[in-house]
């Protein structure tokens, strides 16, 4: 037998800018032929070697091959060990391909045992020649903050919850009382919209923030576009946040378990075939379980406890090395119904009923093919319905129903080694029913008439239905003008067929290469988002809406140093026009264009990646400014301007599978819109606040510091950890509002979320 | 999103430090009354009618001496918020000096096309021991005065009501308090009220009271149904377990926690405590009606 290892290149990207060294074999472990096996075959496999050498990952690459070779190829390359890849002369993880060759055993004549004979093993084999090249893909075009690895699940105060962690990147503000609200360079929540795996989701958490809709070890990394990005987005005049899964395990079956205060989940992964592997996951919560003990029933009758699930299930196909399919099904569900004991006593109308349901669910195919050695394509598909009910005793009663079909065709050429095209065409389709009862609909911020009890506000019924239909068009254009500098021009073209406008958004980045490490990035931008459509709908809103725009710029330095250490410092501004304010007194036409608004700031941020080194750390700093004009009003700021952002997170590898981390966090207190006193509403036996000047108020500074301390243990096939993590451990009380009288002479603080610990349980195999 | 973890909190009863609303600890206003002037029991006036605007004022300590000012006017139609005048006001009074009264306000309705439908707004400020000044924004009002304390308010009514409809009553309405039946006592100064013939209240952690409506009480609505009420009451010591009782079309009977102060004298210590009940027939209609007490082995607020 003759094993034999062929070199494999693995070199899709285009030119790299930085100097790079493949992975060299250090130490080749032979394959064993497997018993009962016949023929001749080759393994080729996927190898993820860490910056330490060793193999972390190996997958199988789909062929024709015997199970049995793939086996044999795949227990003698777990085994194998490399001089890692470098880069700068830094050593970096990478990924190649290699091949194990198995020979065709040929039959030797049995010697005649005699007293002469010896057996002598023939211990020469060819000296292993082997070479690959790894690629690093040079910085990206557009501001890109990316979370990957086990920072997605080990940043302290997280709970190990994924999503959780883009609030520790600049630029991103801090939502109140633990919401899930992404706030994204001073850009109200609505303004961004996040993805899975380009799929556009609804709802990121579990009832307003609760717990995130995915489970976090599906997720390969988080990349954060806080503003500037590519056209290949639109629709949102903040930023983009895309998710993207990590490819189903191809080399046996592993489950994970994992259970916590809140709720528990299982995810088992596998390959169903040499093409085809599937990882699927599903959470539910089990609150509802003791929710009746916590809750007083003087407060409240249970009708239905707080419940939620999500589920995932991803499979991914693919047939050659040109081709990839990939299946994606998922969703989420959350469901609250209680009974008030009895009404509020501020607010009469606050009685009766309260019911909170909301549920998703999605359906996503995606095709991703090289057509030629210069032509790249990606059609992905995606359907499935929204329905969002909300009901509060007789004073509000919404409920609503859409489909989301989402389509995307996009081609890349590289025309040279300068020059690549990108084009696209991507649509939203989504016919929706909406019925709603309740207070006339407010604009989406700056509005503090939010605060007037249901009881004295006027009514309004609206039955609305129709069809969002929105198709894009863009192209984009990356061109190395001179090798240090890379411009990227892009253009995107909307239609919003629901108010027959369209909207030309022009972008232009440049990334200009000081040295090898460090990188200049300047940018421009236009943006455009529609209305929300209760600005629109009819009875609602004004159909006549321009839509609103948003101008974005930037400047930035990014610097690798050595370690793998990374700083940037990025400046932006942001100038927002046309934005939808309600008319005075809510009256006819009901919503104009009359807002506008501005941003600005500093982000500073350091990173020391997780990678197998005992210490990590991360800090971020944000100085910014939000504010907000309506009419002809005074600039005032945002809802949730932060002046300041300080996020430093640290952890630490003892050994022996224990791992202590820490994150601390400084930020601005969000403004207030001060209440002075309250009006006596005779009809309704309420008070009506009376409003000081809007938000000209803050809240007094937000500071937390979150513990958390993991031990695990590797029983062979499976390993066992426990974790405790611990919010607030100070207990600070973080004041996130005002709680008024009944007159709104008096006020106590609204309290933050206090300490928090969770225990966690999760077994791998 | 915030304001409804705000109302949920305050369900949950996650802040005690706030006033309970059932309580009388200030100068308040607890209601208004809108009467036709020769036929008070009708709440639904007429174009060109004369109305008057009577307020419901009451203070823990007795009787304050008040002032007030006052406007009418008709109220923009607004989708958000109280709505404003809209226009100029066609009626307006102020009283500056403060006097033991009644706070009133009358004036001629304008007159409006018969089956129009319209809504009238009075808004204004009552001072106790101060005097008011009412600017074009009602909000900006204020009672000037060293002890001044100042209520701002607001009422409105429909003029030409498709509907009309009659002020509620209590006839009929019987009381009890701690299982004693609870009748309206004669007005007299705040002498120790073991003295008067006030029911006299031992002290006990929680006090029921209790209040039972008969079946007549209630008037006929369009579709064939009859009216139902909202229940306002307080106290001018201790806390009741809830500030109002909405009472359906076949409710006749409805029972409060009443806490008393804690008793902080010697137990033949007595305290007078007032009480109001307010009653909204969510159509325009209202009336109150107040009742005394004598606790007995309590003091203080």
């Amino acid at each position: 037998m003759l094993l034999a290892l062929f070199p494999l290149a693995c070199n899709r990207a285009s030119a790299q800018p930085f100097h790079t060294q493949p992975p060299r074999i250090a130490e080749f472990v032979e394959a064993q032929y497997p018993v009962g096996a016949e023929g001749a075959a080759t393994v080729e496999l996927e190898l993820t070697i860490a910056a330490t050498g060793e193999v972390t990952s190996v997958a199988v690459v789909p062929g024709d091959t015997d199970p049995a070779f793939n086996g044999a190829a795949l227990e003698a390359a777990r085994r194998l060990r490399f001089e890692p890849a470098t880069r700068n002369g830094e050593p970096v993880g990478a990924r190649i391909r290699f091949r194990y060759e198995f020979l065709a055993r040929t039959a030797e004549p049995a010697a005649e045992p005699s007293d002469d004979t010896r057996v002598t093993p023939n211990n020469e084999t060819p000296e292993p020649e082997f070479s690959a090249t790894a690629t690093a893909t040079p910085p990206p075009a557009h501001v890109r903050r990316t979370i990957a690895g086990d920072t997605l699940t080990t940043m302290p105060g997280t709970r190990g919850d994924a999503l959780r962690v883009i609030e520790f990147l600049p630029g991103v503000g801090r939502p109140p009382l633990g919401a899930g609200l992404v706030l994204l360079r001073g850009s109200a929540a609505r303004e961004s919209q996040a993805y899975f795996d380009g799929v556009a989701v609804p709802f990121l958490y579990h009832f307003g923030g609760l717990t995130s809709f995915v489970h976090s070890r599906l997720i390969e990394e988080i990349d954060l576009y806080p503003g500037n990005y590519a056209v290949r987005y639109g629709r949102r005049n903040g930023g983009i946040i895309e998710v993207a899964s990590r490819a189903p395990a191809q080399d046996a079956f592993h489950g994970v378990i994992d259970v916590n205060l809140l709720d528990a989940s299982l995810l088992v992964e596998g390959p169903l075939t040499d093409d085809v592997a599937v990882v699927a996951a599903a959470r539910r919560s089990y609150v509802d379980f003791f929710f009746e003990e916590v809750v007083p029933s003087s407060a409240f009758d249970v009708v239905a406890a707080p419940v939620y699930y999500d589920y995932q299930v991803l499979a991914r196909y693919e047939p050659s090395d040109d081709h990839e399919l990939r299946f994606a099904a998922f969703g989420s569900s959350d469901d609250l119904a209680l009974i008030f004991a009895e009404p509020s006593e501020t607010d009469p109308a606050v009685r009766g009923n309260l019911e909170v349901a909301s549920e998703f669910h999605r359906f996503a195919v995606s095709w991703t093919s090289r057509l030629s050695d210069s032509v790249d394509q990606e059609i992905a598909f995606s359907a499935g319905p929204t329905d969002l009910r909300f009901g509060l005793g007789d004073a509000i009663a919404f409920d609503s129903s859409a489909v989301h079909i989402q389509g995307r065709a996009e081609w890349t050429a590289r025309l040279s080694s300068r020059v690549r095209l990108t084009a696209g065409f991507d649509v939203l389709v989504s016919p929706f029913e909406a019925t709603y009862h309740g207070p006339a609909p407010r604009q989406g911020e700056g509005d503090a008439t939010a605060r007037n009890p249901l009881t004295s506000e006027p009514t309004v019924d609206a039955h609305v239905s129709g069809l969002e239909l929105q198709p894009a068009v863009y192209a984009e254009t990356d061109l190395r003008v001179a090798p240090p500098l890379r411009v990227v021009l892009g253009l995107r073209l909307d239609h919003y067929h629901e108010l027959g406008q369209w909207s030309f958004d022009p972008r232009l980045t440049a990334i200009y290469a000081l040295t090898d490490e460090t990188h200049l990035r300047a940018g421009v931008g236009m943006f455009s988002q529609p209305p929300a459509v209760q600005e629109w709908a009819e009875g609602l809103g004004n159909r006549k809406l321009a839509i609103p725009r948003a101008l974005h710029l930037g400047v930035g330095i990014e610097h690798e140093l050595a370690l793998g250490l990374s700083l940037t410092a990025e400046v932006f501004y942001k100038e927002l026009y046309d934005r939808v304010v309600r008319t005075e007194g809510g009256v006819p036409p009901y919503f104009v264009n009359g807002g506008t608004g501005r941003a600005y700031g500093l982000e500073l941020s350091g990173l020391l990646p997780v990678r197998d080194r005992r210490f990590f750390g991360f800090v971020s700093y944000t100085l910014s400014r939000s504010e907000r004009r309506d009419g002809s009003g005074p600039l005032v700021p945002f809802d949730f301007d932060q002046t300041h952002i300080l996020s430093l997170v640290a952890g630490y590898r003892l050994g022996r599978g224990w791992e202590i981390g820490g994150a601390f966090r400084l930020v601005s207190g969000n403004p207030l819109t001060p209440i002075t006193d309250g009006v006596y509403d005779a009809n309704h036996d309420t008070y009506v606040p009376i409003y000081g000047e809007v938000n000209s108020r803050r809240n007094p500074w937000f500071h937390r510091l979150d513990l958390r301390i993991e031990k695990r243990w590797d029983l062979g096939d499976v390993r066992l950890a426990v974790h405790l993590d611990v919010q607030n451990v100070y207990n600070a009380t973080n004041p996130e509002g005002e709680i008024f009288n009944y007159d709104f002479r008096r006020s106590v603080d609204l309290p933050g979320l206090p300490i928090l610990p969770s225990l966690g349980v999760r077994g791998e195999l | 999103m915030i304001r409804f973890i705000l109302l949920f909190i305050g369900m949950l009863g996650c802040v005690d430090d706030l006033d309970p609303p059932s309580r009388i600890d200030r100068n308040r206003v607890l209601g208004a009354r809108v009467e036709v002037v020769g036929n008070e029991e009708r709440a639904s006036p007429l174009s060109n009618e004369e109305v008057v605007v009577r307020w419901l004022v009451v203070d823990p300590a007795g009787v304050e001496p008040l002032a007030w000012a006052f406007r009418a006017c008709f109220a923009a139609e607004v989708r958000i918020g109280a709505p404003p005048c809209e226009g100029t006001p066609f009626a307006a009074t102020e009283v500056l000096a403060p006097a033991i009264a009644e706070p009133r306000f009358q004036f001629r309705l304008p007159v409006t096309p018969t089956g129009n439908s319209i809504d009238v707004l009075v808004e204004g400020v009552i001072c106790a021991n101060g005097a008011p000044t009412l600017p074009a924004d009602a909000e900006a009002a204020r009672c000037e005065g060293e002890q001044a304390q100042g209520n701002l308010v607001r009422v409105t009514f429909i003029v030409n009501a498709e509907e009309g409809n009659r002020h509620p009553a209590f006839a009929g309405w019987s009381l009890s308090v701690g299982a004693e039946p609870w009748e309206e006592a004669t007005p007299g100064p705040l002498e120790p009220c073991a003295a008067t013939l006030l029911p006299q209240v031992a002290w006990q952690p929680e006090i029921l009271i209790s209040a039972t409506i008969p079946a007549d009480n209630r008037e006929p609505t369009q579709n064939d149904e009859v009216e139902s009420f909202e229940l306002g009451h307080f106290v001018t010591a201790g806390v009741l377990n809830r500030p109002r009782t909405l009472l359906g079309q076949t409710d006749l009977q409805t029972t409060l926690t009443w806490e008393p102060p804690e008793p902080v004298g010697p137990a033949q210590q007595t305290q007078r405590v007032r009480a109001f009940f307010v009653l909204r027939d969510g159509r325009g209609g209202t009336a109150w009606m107040e009742r005394s007490l004598c606790l007995l082995g309590g003091s203080g607020p």
